[in-house]
């Protein structure tokens, strides 16, 4: 939910949010020092720490051009596990400031250790990321710190968000915002506590200035938020504020930054437009690769095949901006970010023909995109498109080694994506991979003697994300019979490698295939005259991967997915089957599971499907997603009962 | 022109050169030479270059270009493309180190990648080492050493170093090895074999900031960090206001109460920034900031005793995990300072890092090393003790019923002591209560699908002196396999031994575990009515000069009391022990999967 609020010298709120009036000013080190002890919040008592204020008062000034934001914060420390809350580190840009720092600990009996200023040191990187460190000293179970600084910025058209939550509970969180005169923000807070919630609003006024005013917003009693297993980034959850230049009026200039949908793609526009051009470096190696008359889907494959592959993926820095290479660079030094070697592959298959362009996009590490929200800092990433006509659209992301043309890496995998190009602006839906992503395993002999001992030939196929998932797996082991043990037998104990054959193919899209012989020692159990065996091999189900009591998000999977196993047990001699597990089949919304056992002469067949279909569940849904992994362990584990035969 | 196999695959060293020129005690100069042929994009990851730089080595310059396989210059790394970073390590605030990083990544195979770095190193203190094996084959590796030949230094060689040549009359010695296989790497490999080929270099004579030293022998290193650390220890006693009073019975106690004083009081933040990375802050800045690294809590620590007629000393040590100190090579080979406190009884050793061990037991990875004792009279290496394996104990108990549709319902306690419940301690404390339920969930649900917790308690969870006690009832659902006939039943519910690693004809070294340790459980379980016995595990005992098991059984009407003992008594199985161990394992691994089976 994303409530959006436009900041500026000319427009009027109507409704007042939480406060009203200047915010009220708190006084440095001024703890009642009852409330070291006792907690703000209900459910803070049990956290290892709790922020009890956050504040921070922003100015936005032609006079400088500069952004100044004060920022006062109060945290409670309650437990050993919260005293790392002490250590403090602030990043800012190369080219920012930050300075008047101070801090303090407050303990209990009224005592206070002050931070001195020789014990603050900065580190980072010389043009990037740099980080004022500090470990606030005094600290110990139950006592308060507190620190305050102000930062200087000339960026006004990337304000950094301000975020109200964090992972442990916030008593209060409030920024205000002074903007003067000649700037215009959008404001968008996103998961608002109160959806309808808008900011205080105050005037401002000095002799002789024009009007200015005073936005504040603030809420009180933020739970904590915790990452859970299967969750894309804590970041979609965050009530966080973000800020949008809009627009900067002057008596000399008026510049329109990103008022709609339309300014914003029009500025990354103007930002990519070098890089689209067709150069004649990239015209020539363009009809190098292609070789003649090839277009259309051919020409896109063979072009994100050279660019995947002839180009080394460096290091990320950024996805718009100068420090973004060209594609003559790229090619030159055959090297280039996945944002720049997607704009080369965007350049290319236009000197090919192809209608191509940009589309930018978050990852799913980076949070979803709320289309209610125009801003530029939403986006970290770019992809190529290709029009296909008639409304299809192809979506390619070269940046990983493995990644077959058609499918995007899990990280790319988010709903939409904006077009940058000159005509109508738009965001599109980037769809699932239809490519299903399986994992197969087929075990045609797999022979139990009476000692226990398994010998099996197993053929493994992997297939879509699967595939891409086990050759960087493959990739990451200097070994291959090292690969077979860590990444395919992991799951069955004690298994030895007999044999192993590894099939890569020439192209990244012929699935993964591997040949393995292996034998188990004690596959089975032999007591007395019984042998028990449980006859999953395979991603079997060991164990409940939801353990936690409860679920406060919903439960995300990359993609949909599906394992499926065939086994053909050569039984030992002179055993019968005594007891067999019965054909088992269940569900929840989303998933499947399908286990089917059957005898047949002295063999016995046994076949199983889990089958991901839906990649999202709320987290309402959690006790029957847990309910039914259990069932799925417990159908993997059960055994069949071999009794020797006189 | 740089031969290529075809087979050859990620990269490989060509040449390693380590130029080392010393001119006096506080100038040198490392110039550092290579050559890597990059094969393919496996091997990519040698071509990111890290250099690091502090107060007392300086980089002066670097060269750095790209090669093709011919020798042909293809391109060369510019000044705008090295990237200045100042980072610390994770585990620090901050060290005020740099690092100069490029990439020489390039997506034509095979290339070859050659760098020149020049380092000045302003004291001999950080006289560079010859390490000469990588994670990947080297060609060559070489080091060139050029002294005065009034310098004393010696050299300590593990693996199969050669002697080094000689030349210009002995002012330069060069040492070089052809053909250097890759690191072996096995799992739980013991710590003093993770180096197979290196040199060690210690000069006679150092200079650290302004202070001299000595590595001539341990009582000169000592006696250079009892200078360093001189007059840091005195406190203000007025300043002192929340220090407790001690109501000790014995000097014992009054340690214990002091050292619990530290734990609740301080915390480990390390900021090694310049001779800090050796030099302790004084035990008064120390005690007002209530912070500091392993040498300042060690030093505070000292300075409380001292306040209270206890003398204690400061011990250097090598970390278990990072290997053995060569104890004939008086050198610095320190990661770590814990505190020795010798009483008329007895020796106390104490690790003021630690906020789960009390002043009677060390965390593991200080057990069994060597530690420089800087003593006021003598200074020397003394061993850290090693505890037992009933001293690192975990004892599942429980009562347990099984339902008849396979869920067990127990309670139960886990009472751990030792290494165990300093490790259980550190995990839970670093939690929220909600979040110790979780952690409590997922200990317990190893082998459980499903299991909802009714009751936890940890009455002494931030009370070190006691062991560990974590009571709990809980439901573990579809815990008993059940079919239409029988009713599986693994008894071992909390612990079961899997073998990992190597098999005995695939092991080359010794393995190493942080602690000897006993796992102990004692379960009573409640089977339904209806049902008769068709398969009991059998009682099994195994016995090894490093290790045993008990697996009992015991049948009664409707219930089975079953007990188990897993006792691993040293933390460092040999070579010559690892077959043994294998099957030790492997047996174990093998009764711990036995079920009863019971049949309608």
């Amino acid at each position: 939910m994303i409530r959006r609020s436009t900041l500026c010298l000319l427009l009027f709120v109507s409704q007042a949010c939480i406060s009203i009036g200047p915010p009220s000013p708190v006084k440095w080190g001024s703890v009642p020092l009852e409330s070291i002890t006792r907690t703000h919040l209900e459910n803070a008592s049990n956290a290892a720490a709790s922020v009890t204020f956050d504040l921070g008062e922003m100015k936005i000034s032609a006079d400088n051009f500069e952004m100044a934001l004060t920022r006062h914060v109060r945290i409670q420390i309650n437990s050993e596990a919260g005293q790392k809350y002490a250590n403090i580190r602030i990043p800012f840009w190369h080219d920012e400031k930050i300075s008047e720092i101070r801090a303090q600990t407050i303990l209990p009996d009224g005592r206070v250790i002050k931070l001195r200023r020789e014990h603050i040191y900065e580190e980072g990187e010389k043009k990037g990321w740099r980080y004022k460190v500090f470990a606030i000293p005094g600290v110990q179970t139950n006592c308060v710190i507190e620190y305050q600084y102000r930062h200087l910025s000339k960026h006004l058209s990337t304000i950094d968000p301000w975020f109200f939550q964090r992972d442990i509970p916030t008593s209060l969180s409030r920024i205000s915002v002074e903007i003067h005169e000649g700037f215009s923000y959008d404001a968008f807070v996103r998961n608002s506590p109160d959806p309808y919630c808008l900011p205080s609003k105050e005037r401002l006024k000095q002799p002789g200035d024009a009007d200015h005013w005073r936005y504040t917003w603030e809420f009180r009693d933020l739970p904590a938020i915790r990452t859970e297993p299967f969750m894309a980034t804590p970041n979609d959850y965050f009530a966080v504020l973000h800020f949008q230049l809009i627009e900067f009026k002057s008596t000399l200039v008026h510049n329109v930054f990103a008022r709609t949908l339309g300014d914003m793609r029009n500025e990354f526009y103007q930002s990519y437009k070098p890089y689209l051009a067709v150069s004649r470096r990239v015209r020539k190696l363009s009809q190098q690769i292609l070789g003649g008359a090839v277009s259309g889907t051919l020409a896109t494959e063979q072009l994100y095949d050279f660019v995947r592959d002839s180009v080394v993926t460096s290091e990320y820095d950024g996805y718009v901006g100068s420090r973004i290479r060209s594609p003559d660079e790229v090619i030159k030094e055959k090297l280039g970010s996945r944002v720049e070697k997607n704009l080369l592959l965007v350049s290319l298959l236009r000197a090919a023909g192809v209608n191509a362009k940009p589309v930018i996009i978050s990852t799913r590490s980076h949070g979803k995109i709320d289309r209610a929200a125009c801003r530029t800092d939403a986006f970290n990433h770019v992809l190529t498109s290709v029009d296909q006509g008639l409304g299809d659209m192809l979506f390619l992301d070269t940046a990983h080694p493995y990644c077959p043309n058609g499918l995007l890496p899990p990280n790319d995998l988010t709903n939409q994506g904006l077009v940058i190009d000159e005509g109508r602006p738009r965001y599109v839906n980037i769809p699932r991979p239809r490519t299903v992503s399986m994992f197969h395993a087929r075990t045609m002999r797999a022979e139990i003697d009476a000692e226990g001992r398994l010998k099996a030939s197993t053929m493994l196929r992997f297939d879509g994300y699967r595939n891409l998932i086990y050759r960087d797996k493959l990739a990451d082991h200097t070994d291959a019979e090292k690969f077979i043990r860590a990444a395919i037998l992991e799951d069955i104990e004690n298994a030895a490698v007999d044999t192993f054959s590894i099939f890569t193919g020439d192209m990244k899209a012929i699935p993964l295939t591997v040949n393995l012989s292996f034998t188990v020692e004690n596959f089975a159990e032999v007591i007395g005259e019984k042998i028990y065996f449980s006859p999953a091999l395979f991603h079997k189900h060991m164990a409940n991967i939801f353990q936690a009591e409860n679920r406060s998000y919903p439960i995300e999977y990359p993609f949909p997915y599906m394992n499926t196993e065939e086994v053909v047990y050569q039984l030992p001699e002179n055993y019968r089957i005594q007891e067999l597990p019965k054909w088992n089949s269940f569900s929840v919304d989303g998933q499947e599971y399908e286990r089917l056992i059957y005898r047949a002469d002295n063999t016995l067949h046994y076949a199983r499907q889990h089958r991901v279909k839906d990649i999202y569940y709320p987290a309402s849904n959690y006790q029957h997603l847990k309910d039914f992994y259990t069932r799925m362990v417990d159908s993997d584990r059960d055994l069949v009962v071999l009794a020797r035969v006189h | 022109m740089v031969a290529v196999s075809p087979a050859q695959d990620g990269s490989q060293v060509i040449l390693d050169e380590l130029h080392y020129t010393v001119k006096s005690l506080q100038k040198s100069r490392l110039i550092t030479t290579r050559k890597i042929i990059i094969y393919s994009p496996k091997g990519l990851e040698h071509a990111e270059i890290v250099i690091s730089e502090s107060r007392f080595k300086r980089v002066r310059s670097i060269k750095a270009r790209v090669l093709d396989q011919n020798g042909k210059q293809i391109r060369k790394v510019r000044k705008s493309e090295i990237r200045e970073i100042d980072a610390s390590l994770p585990t620090d605030l901050y060290t005020g180190l740099k690092y100069y990083v490029f990439d020489l990544a390039q997506a034509t195979f095979p290339y070859i990648i050659e760098y020149r770095v020049s380092v000045d190193i302003n004291s001999l203190f950080f006289w560079p080492n010859w390490y000469p094996q990588w994670d990947i084959p080297v060609q060559t590796s070489r080091y060139r050493l050029s002294c005065p030949e009034e310098l004393g230094f010696k050299t300590h060689a593990i693996g199969a170093i050669p002697e080094p040549v000689l030349s210009d009359k002995g002012k330069n010695l060069t040492w070089q090895l052809h053909n250097v296989p890759p690191v072996l790497e096995e799992y739980r490999m013991a710590p003093e074999h993770v180096i197979q080929y290196a040199l060690f270099f210690a000069s006679d004579s150092f200079v650290l900031d302004g202070i001299p030293g000595s590595f001539r022998k341990w009582q000169h290193l000592g006696n250079w960090y009892r200078q360093l650390a001189q007059d840091l220890y005195a406190l203000d006693p007025a300043s002192l206001t929340d220090l407790p009073r001690l109501d000790a019975a014995s000097t014992r106690e009054s340690i214990q109460q002091l050292y619990t004083f530290l734990q609740d009081h301080t915390r480990y933040v390390a900021i090694a920034l310049g001779t800090h990375g050796w030099k302790p802050s004084p035990a008064q800045l120390v005690y007002e900031n209530r912070y500091g690294d392993c040498k300042d809590l060690s030093t505070l620590f000292i300075a409380l005793l001292a306040q209270h007629g206890i003398i204690g000393y400061p011990a250097l040590l090598k970390t278990r995990n990072a290997g053995l100190v060569l104890d004939e090579f008086p050198s610095n080979q320190f990661n770590h300072v814990i505190t020795y406190i010798p009483l008329p009884s007895e020796t106390l050793w104490v690790d003021c890092t630690s906020s789960s061990a009390t002043a009677f037991d060390l965390p593991s990875m200080d057990e069994g090393c060597n530690a420089l004792v800087i003593r006021d009279d003598q200074t020397g290496l003394l061993s850290t003790p090693l505890s037992r394996p009933d001293d690192n104990q975990l004892l599942f108990s429980a009562e347990a019923t099984i339902l008849t549709e396979g869920t067990a319902q127990l309670e139960g306690t886990m009472t751990a002591t030792g290494n165990i419940a300093q490790d259980m301690r550190n995990s839970l404390r670093a939690q929220d209560p909600a979040g110790q339920r979780n952690l409590l969930i997922q200990w317990l649900s190893d082998f459980s699908p499903s299991l909802s917790l009714t009751r936890m308690n940890i009455p002494h969870l931030n009370s070190n002196i006691y062991p560990l006690e974590i009571r709990f009832t809980c439901s573990a659902e579809n815990y008993a396999d059940v079919s239409r006939m029988r009713l599986f039943l693994n008894p071992s519910f909390y612990h079961r031994v899997t073998f990992e690693g190597e098999t005995p004809d695939q092991r080359h070294t010794a393995l190493f575990r942080p602690y000897a340790l006993t796992l102990l459980d004692s379960i009573s379980y409640t089977i339904p009515d209806g049902l008769t016995p068709e398969a009991i595990p059998a009682a099994a005992q195994y016995q090894y000069p490093f290790a045993q098991y008990d697996y009992r059984m015991k049948l009664s009407g409707n219930t089975v009391k079953f007990t188990r003992k897993y006792q691993i008594q040293e933390r460092r199985i040999g070579l010559d022990q690892y077959a043994d161990y294998h099957r030790f394992i492997t047996q174990v691994e093998q009764k711990d999967r036995e079920r009863l089976v019971f049949v309608r």
